[in-house]
């Protein structure tokens, strides 16, 4: 009987704290920066075929590590990418300062601090559809580098 | 030539009357050391290999109480090259629930503090994680009549990180949940062998 109790209260406990445990919060975008798997999944809470996503053109404060062969913004600790690309009111000048300092930069091992702002995608096979974002940069100031490790 | 075959005769009868008389001796406490390899995952990280451990269990009336470390390692395959090691110190109680003479059915209640190291040579990256980790196991051993005992484990091992902001500010990547599936060996210490 004791025993059962002692098994009975083992079970409550881990019950109890995993409930405590894995409460949601909603992540604030562009206060700190966040890292790219924090935002893949905060874009793909939202719900398919229904325009637009809340967070659409909203400022976003990411890091990661840069991949500059497909503009991809990667986190190393379990492969997780997002996609980086110029906002379309960025002009030619614009956009050469923001690929020339991602190409040039000769210190892409450290981690890489990106402000933007999102823009949705979906993206759909046979079975079901995941709400996506890339994002989207206005300058060069919006880049850079810095190892904090 | 004849002197070693005596030595071995003799040492042969020795070991199979102690193993015989340990039967019926009371089992006091035991060694472990365990395989297991996660069949499912929930968490912030991929593709765990393995996870081993070693640990002791003193009996304690029907209870066993014991004290384990295990640790799990993760390699993300490809450019990444990330390893990440999980060092689980435990304390645990196994409760029996099912008893023969071959076979022994326990469920294993346990609680510690993980620490969790990440590292990527290439991009010159580390970091150090740490929470608090309990696990629930069901445990089949398979009784001999030797010192040694083998069983079959299945467990749920669930770890919740601490706060940091620059790991995580999603609640729902500081929970890591793994199902695992495993193997271990034990070895057992009799009342005789304390006295």
């Amino acid at each position: 009987m004791k025993n059962k109790s002692v098994l009975f209260i083992a079970i409550l406990s881990i019950i109890t704290l995993f409930q405590n445990c894995s409460r949601e919060e909603e992540l604030i975008l562009n206060e700190d920066y966040i890292t790219v798997t924090d935002l893949i999944k905060y874009c793909s809470k939202s719900p398919c075929y229904i325009k637009p996503v809340e967070w659409e053109g909203k400022e976003v404060k990411v890091k990661g590590h840069i991949d500059d062969n497909y503009m991809l913004l990667k986190d190393i600790r379990n492969g997780n990418n997002i996609q980086i690309s110029v906002h379309y009111l960025c002009d030619s000048s614009c956009t050469d300062s923001i690929f020339k300092k991602i190409i040039l930069s000769n210190n892409k091992k450290n981690m890489c601090y990106v402000k933007g702002t999102l823009q949705s995608f979906e993206m759909s096979n046979m079975f079901n559809c995941t709400v996506c974002c890339k994002i989207l940069l206005h300058s060069a100031n919006d880049i850079y580098f810095e190892n904090k490790y | 030539m004849k002197t070693t075959k005596i030595i071995l005769i003799i040492s042969v009868v020795i070991c199979t009357t102690l193993a015989k008389t340990e039967i019926f001796a009371q089992e006091k406490s035991d060694i472990y050391l365990e395989l297991s390899k996660p069949l499912l995952e929930y968490s912030l990280f991929n593709r765990y290999i393995f996870d081993a451990g070693t640990g002791y269990n003193a009996k304690i009336n029907r209870l066993d109480v014991g004290a384990s470390l295990n640790m799990t390692y993760s390699k993300l395959k490809g450019e990444y090259n990330t390893q990440t090691y999980f060092i689980k110190p435990r304390v645990n109680i196994l409760l029996p629930i099912y008893g023969s003479n071959l076979t022994t059915f326990k469920i294993k209640f346990g609680l510690g503090y993980s620490v969790i190291s990440i590292n990527n040579k290439k991009y010159e990256f580390s970091d150090l994680q740490q929470g608090i980790n309990a696990i629930l196991e069901l445990k089949f051993n398979y009784i001999t009549k030797t010192r040694f005992d083998y069983y079959f484990i299945i467990n749920y091992d669930y770890t919740f990180l601490n706060k940091d902001k620059d790991f995580t500010q999603l609640d729902y990547y500081r929970n890591i949940h793994l199902v695992s599936f495993g193997i271990g060996a034990k070895l057992k210490f009799y009342e005789k062998d304390e006295k």
